[in-house]
């Protein structure tokens, strides 16, 4: 679909069968990798060998380098943890807060879009919440909670709470007056109404929200990990940093952007399963 | 007159004026409008833009309330919309998120009578039964599975009729439902309505458009409305029965007269550009 765009604004030549090798190259995964491999090319054997302004040699790490903290990582664990544990027990936070989050935020959106009321009630605090980074709150919830879980998980649920809250409430305020009108038309009852009408023509509005909040909570939580825990890639970053194991601090921003992306796509997949309809 | 049923109003739209507040101040959209519709009869309202057909729809359907004057069906007034008068608006007819097959079981399916009984009143499975025959006969077998964007205006529109048609409700209320189509298009969706509406007398509909020819073709009467605040400016009846064969009765001289008229009416009140 976005490739057939491109085309389209390129003028969308006519493929000629000549360039046949550049073409199944350009189709390829390896065409998008390309400028990733430059960099870290460029990295390994000219930065790295012969320094960048104003950082010491030694603290710029490599590629290479990353590579084998990366083995080492698999091999040994961190601080008496296998890697796995240290992913999972970011991935575990953000699941657990997101889920939290999502679950009074859903409702509460829906309530305050079929309620006016209720929505105009509300709606100047979150609004006001929402553009405070999550990381002023960290501070607040270790004090009231302490350095254990809780405190994490409850900072990863507001973030996403405050960001799905207002996604749905303007789902459901953006739901077509005619869709609305026949609706009443056909006297539907008010469930039915939520159900089959509102929850429909509201979900695209309603899944970039849960996208978006899904993102911003795995953002969080590397924050609040950087401040206090034991496990997790945030703490692994902070820990190693005190070391100046630099090479094992890019793997764990490595590992932070891989599932950033892993989650982007099983978003996607979601979207295009219940979304298709949308927008053409 | 012909098409026609007894002589009891089906709907009777009493003196009824509407005003919009705007700002500070009053924008009168309609003007003591008075039409009576009776059972079976088709009625077409044309107008110049902004003469407030929509407005006088929207009041029909139960959407919006009058002013002044009061509207009425069978003796009732109106307070609000029902099934009863289906409603077919200018755009966003059919629900993107559902296919063909689904949006026309839609409201026979989910919607409910006044008294709270299934709007179809029939059971699930007839609905079904009832609902593939229909979509055969209105031309859309082959598409019941597909989604809005996967077909033509042409094939939404029907669809939209469809949905109302599974009900079978007692009054059509039409506000411009074909204005998106061809001309080809369109004329088919003529025949299939006046094909739908046969034989099903008391079915009562008010369609809305800026078509004279549209108009002429599917009334039993037509009214004008004036430049906003709208008026009733004219009353034309079309003395011929349905179905009615487009290619035959545009050659009658009885009928291009009721063209005619009609048209004299409405081409002073269109805007001209070269002044
Ligand atoms: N909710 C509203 N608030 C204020 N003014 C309105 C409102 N709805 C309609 N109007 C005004 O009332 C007048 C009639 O509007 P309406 O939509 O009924 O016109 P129409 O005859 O259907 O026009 P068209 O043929 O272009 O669809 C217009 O001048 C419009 O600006
Ligand atoms: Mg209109």
């Amino acid at each position: 679909m976005v490739e057939e765009r491109r085309d389209e604004r390129a003028g969308a030549r006519r493929p000629s069968a000549e360039w046949s090798w550049w073409r199944l190259y350009r189709n390829s995964p390896l065409y998008p990798l390309t400028f990733a491999a430059v960099l870290l090319l460029t990295w390994q054997f000219v930065i790295a060998r012969y320094g960048f302004p104003g950082v010491p040699v030694r603290y710029l790490g490599s590629p290479l380098g990353a590579g084998e903290a990366f083995v080492r990582l698999l091999l040994h664990g961190y601080s008496g943890n296998p890697l796995w544990v240290q992913i999972m027990a970011s991935v575990l936070r953000v699941v657990t807060g997101f889920l939290i989050g999502a679950s009074v935020a859903l409702p509460l959106g829906l309530l305050m879009g079929y309620y006016p009321a209720v929505g105009n009630l509300i709606a100047p605090v979150l609004n006001f919440l929402r553009p405070i980074p999550a990381l002023a709150f960290i501070p607040v919830a270790t004090i009231w909670f302490g350095t254990g879980e809780t405190a994490k998980i409850v900072v990863i649920a507001m973030t996403g709470f405050l960001y799905i809250v207002l996604g749905s409430w303007l789902g459901v305020r953006s739901v077509p007056q005619d869709y609305l009108r026949a609706a009443r038309n056909y006297n539907l009852s008010p469930v039915r109404l939520l159900r089959l009408v509102v929850m429909p023509s509201a979900l695209p509005h309603i899944m970039t929200s849960l996208r978006t909040g899904m993102a911003l909570c795995w953002a969080v939580v590397v924050a609040a990990e950087l401040i206090a825990a034991q496990q997790g890639l945030g703490f692994l970053i902070e820990d190693a940093s005190t070391f100046f194991k630099i090479n094992t601090v890019y793997v764990g921003i490595a590992i932070i952007g891989l599932i950033g992306i892993l989650i982007e796509f099983i978003f996607a997949a979601v979207e295009r399963r219940l979304l298709h309809w949308v927008g053409r | 007159m012909t098409g026609a049923g007894g002589a009891v109003a089906k709907l009777a739209i009493e003196n009824v004026s509407k005003e919009f507040e705007v700002g500070q101040g009053k924008v009168a959209a309609l003007a003591d409008i008075s039409i009576e519709v009776r059972a079976g009869e088709h009625v077409s309202i044309v107008g110049p833009t902004g003469c407030g057909k929509t407005t006088l729809l929207n009041m029909i359907a139960g959407f919006d309330f009058p002013t002044r004057g009061k509207i009425r069906r069978d003796g009732k007034e109106i307070t609000g919309p029902g099934p009863d008068r289906a409603v077919i608006f200018q755009q966003a007819n059919i629900f993107p998120w559902l296919t063909v097959r689904d949006n026309v079981l839609f409201a026979a399916k989910w919607g409910t009578q006044e008294d709270g009984r299934p709007l179809g009143g029939k059971g699930a499975k007839e609905y079904e039964v009832a609902a593939d025959s229909l979509i055969r006969e209105m031309g859309l077998s082959g598409c019941e599975h597909l989604y809005p964007y996967q077909i033509s205006g042409g094939m939404k529109a029907r669809t939209a009729l469809a949905r109302l048609l599974l009900f079978s409700p007692q009054m059509l209320l039409l506000d411009e439902p074909f204005v998106a189509l061809d001309a080809q298009t369109r004329s088919s969706m003529h025949r299939l309505l006046m094909r739908m509406m046969k034989g099903t007398d008391g079915k009562s509909v008010v369609l809305i458009t800026h078509d004279v020819d549209e108009a002429v073709l599917l009334a039993d009467t037509v009214y004008v409305l004036s430049r906003r605040p709208g008026r009733v400016v004219d009353r034309i009846d079309v003395p011929f029965g349905f179905p009615r064969d487009y290619a035959v009765i545009s050659r009658d001289p009885k009928f291009l007269a009721c063209r005619y008229k009609v048209l004299d009416r409405v081409e002073p009140m269109t805007i001209k550009d070269e002044d």
